[in-house]
Parts: structure tokens; C-alpha cells; sequence
């Protein structure tokens, strides 16, 4: 973990240098969280891509190269926020359409904040 | 969204609940009126969110022609996890699994987000008892479902003036434990310990830890995909889950021998699907 720290960091580092030179491009890339550790490989590389059944047993019908069968094939990759973190603004719109904070909450007590794919596939 | 059913008793808890996807808010909307969802979906439709957690699913290239069946792609997806924040907004807990087909069951979730185990009503149990312990194992969920990691507790129970030992112990003394049985089509984690008193012992001249009055241990419990291929195949309705409490109850000026208990616990078997 404390590796991919560093990793994202040089990035960063990298995109910020190269935002002063003016290689927007690659900044560009670099800062909206494209950079990906390039340690980090998929199981869909790992295993035989055209295979159904991926490592943990599951076999459906779509083999593991697609994008929608694509998890990391070691426990290392990005999590985002350390426990004990702020965790960062989130102001985004709900199914209503309405702005939502998740930081100006009305009750003060725990709340679950989940990442999922998506709701429609 | 299995969260769902269980939206009543975050509810009455006070626990909010916000899920971010990278729908568009006409998708969410059709999404929450198709199952009746009581929370708060979030869309980030440009994955900016999910870039700035730093949780962009970067498997995915961003030119992969490949497209979902509403024609859109399927970069700018997170790797799913799921965060716990306190009332000031810091993580207190958080659960990521590295693949998308394992996750945190509800029961699991709320527990942590209570920072407190709640015992279902209606769950699976198993209970042994004698005049100075009780200990029943529970599941954090009224059945197991594949991929869905839950949780099994040991509640202990110590009648008034009696406790329990914990490791690091002198030879002589027995720590408690509790262990799952290994099963085909189980995968089990490594037991949580709750933190000990330490007591010190005059006549024997030692401090041990120690634990008292109500005491959970917790074990992370998830069907495997194995348990998927014997579903299909006998079509069982529930697993037997085995588990063997050692411990060895004391007073201030008696031991009792240590005991190994066994208790089995008939888990139901929720709908499988391979996702």
C-alpha cells in the first residue's frame, strides 16, 4: 500500500512538473487519476483472458478480459482514503436531481458512503 | 442493493446512507423507482469523484470499444469499496474487496457503522450454556449469499464474578478461541479479538488479561464460488457451520477445567447468482 502512496505521488509530482512546462496533455491525464502504478495488473492478465472462470471460481458467459469482469489480481491496489482521513468533499446530484453534500449532513451520527459500478448493468 | 432491506434499522439509527456510481441522474432515478430505494444515490457522471478518491478502476483502458448495453463505456468505474465516516466526517472504517463479485454483506456494514453487533432476530444461531458462561455464535445476516462477505460472532455471556483468559498467558492458564471448521464452499478470515482488562492476581503474584461480563469475538464468513457449483448441482436450502470455543472459566479464587465446545449453527442459503 505505502508503495502505491509513493507511486501515485511521483505522478502527481510528474503531472504537476509537467503542467508548469506546459505538456498539458500528459498532466492532464496524469491528475485526473489516469496514472495507473504500472505494477498493478488485472487478473484478465494474470490468467488467460479469453477464460470464463476467473480466480475465484466464477464462470459466466463473458470472458474475464471484459471490461466489465476487470478487478485487480492482488489485494494491492488504490482505496482511496485511509481510515482516520477526512474523507474528501462530495457534492454531487441524487436520483431527484437535487445537489447533495455529504459533509453538510442533518444527523450528526455514522453514515456509509458506498462506490459501486453502476446501477444500470 | 441489498442494503435496502435493511434501510428501516439504519434509518432508526440515524445512518445515513450515500451510494456514488457513475450513472446519470436520469438512471439513478429509474434505478430508485424500480426498487424502491430509500437512500441517497449520487451520480458522478464524469468519474470526477471517483478520480479524486483515487479509486478509478485504471484495468479499464479509457478506448476500450467494448460498451455497455446502453451504448456507453465502461471506463470511469471505481474499484467498489465501500467507506464508514463518523459525525465529523472522518473514515472510521472502510471495506474494499478486490473483486467486484465479493462484498460486504449488510449485516457487516451496519454492525460497523453502529460500532456495535447487532444480532438479527430472525438469523441462524447456536447457543451452549452452563451457571457461570453462556455463548451463542450468530451471523450478521439471516442467511449466506454468494460473495457477499458477512460476519460470524461468538457472544459471550459471564455470570457476575467469573471471567475468561486471553493470549499472551503463563503455562497453565488456557486463552479463549474460537474457530471455524474449514468447509468446502466457505471462506473464512482471521478472528477479531476484543481488547482485555488486565488483572492482577495477588496470591499468584501475576497480571493476566482477562475478559468479563459480555465479550464478542468476530470471524468473517463468505460462500465461495464452490458452494455456487454444489448449489447447482443438490440445490441445498442450508450450510452447516461448525465452530469450536475453547475457553476456561475462573473466579478470583477458582478454576475450572478448560473446556472445547462445538457449536453447530444450520445457516440458510440465500437466492445464488453469479453476477
Amino acid at each position: 500500500m505505502r508503495r502505491l502512496i509513493r507511486l501515485i505521488a511521483a505522478h502527481l509530482l510528474v503531472a504537476v512538473a509537467f503542467s508548469v512546462l506546459g505538456f498539458s496533455s500528459v498532466s492532464e491525464a496524469a491528475a485526473q487519476g489516469d496514472a495507473a502504478p504500472s505494477a498493478l495488473k488485472g487478473v484478465h492478465e494474470v490468467l488467460d483472458g479469453t477464460a470464463h472462470k476467473d480466480d475465484l471460481g466464477i464462470s459466466v458467459p463473458i470472458p474475464i478480459s471484459h471490461p466489465a469482469r476487470r478487478y485487480p489480481s492482488t489485494n494491492d491496489f488504490p482505496t482511496g482514503p485511509e481510515v482516520g482521513d477526512p474523507l474528501p468533499r462530495i457534492t454531487l446530484r441524487n436520483q431527484h436531481g437535487d445537489m447533495v453534500d455529504v459533509h453538510s449532513r442533518k444527523r450528526a451520527g455514522s453514515a456509509v458512503v458506498l462506490f459501486f459500478r453502476s446501477a444500470v448493468w | 442493493m441489498q442494503l435496502q432491506r435493511h434501510i428501516e434499522t439504519l434509518k432508526q439509527s440515524q445512518i445515513d446512507v450515500f451510494a456514488v456510481s457513475y450513472d446519470t441522474v436520469p438512471e439513478l432515478r429509474a434505478f430508485a423507482d424500480k426498487y424502491d430505494i430509500g437512500y441517497q444515490l449520487l451520480s458522478d457522471a464524469d468519474s470526477a469523484t471517483i478520480r479524486r478518491f483515487g479509486i478509478l478502476n485504471t484495468l479499464i483502458e479509457r478506448d476500450n470499444p467494448i460498451k455497455t448495453r446502453a451504448g456507453r463505456s465502461y471506463y470511469g468505474i471505481p474499484f467498489p469499496g465501500v467507506y464508514v465516516i463518523d459525525g465529523a466526517g472522518v473514515v472510521r472504517e472502510k471495506f474494499f474487496n478486490r473483486s467486484y463479485a465479493t462484498r460486504n454483506s449488510a449485516g457487516t456494514l451496519l454492525n460497523s457503522a453502529l460500532g456495535d453487533v447487532l444480532k438479527p432476530e430472525a438469523g441462524p444461531e447456536s447457543n451452549w450454556q452452563d451457571e457461570r458462561i453462556s455463548f451463542t455464535a450468530f451471523l450478521a445476516d439471516p442467511e449466506l449469499k454468494l460473495e457477499y462477505e458477512s460476519t460470524l460472532y461468538v457472544r459471550f455471556q459471564l455470570a457476575d464474578g467469573y471471567h475468561i483468559y486471553a493470549e499472551p498467558l503463563p503455562d497453565g492458564f488456557h486463552a479463549t478461541t474460537v474457530e471455524i471448521d474449514q468447509t468446502p464452499g466457505l471462506t473464512l478470515g482471521e478472528p477479531t479479538y476484543p481488547g482485555t482488562r488486565l488483572k492482577a492476581f495477588k496470591l499468584l503474584d501475576v497480571t493476566l488479561p482477562i475478559y468479563e461480563g459480555e465479550v464478542t469475538v468476530a470471524i468473517p464468513i463468505r460462500a465461495n464460488a464452490k458452494l455456487l457449483n454444489w448449489m447447482r448441482r443438490d440445490k441445498p436450502e442450508s450450510i452447516d457451520v461448525t465452530t469450536r470455543v475453547k475457553h476456561q472459566v475462573c473466579s478470583d479464587t477458582v478454576c475450572y477445567p478448560p473446556r472445547l465446545e462445538t457449536l453447530v449453527m444450520t445457516v440458510p442459503l440465500g437466492p445464488m447468482q453469479s453476477s
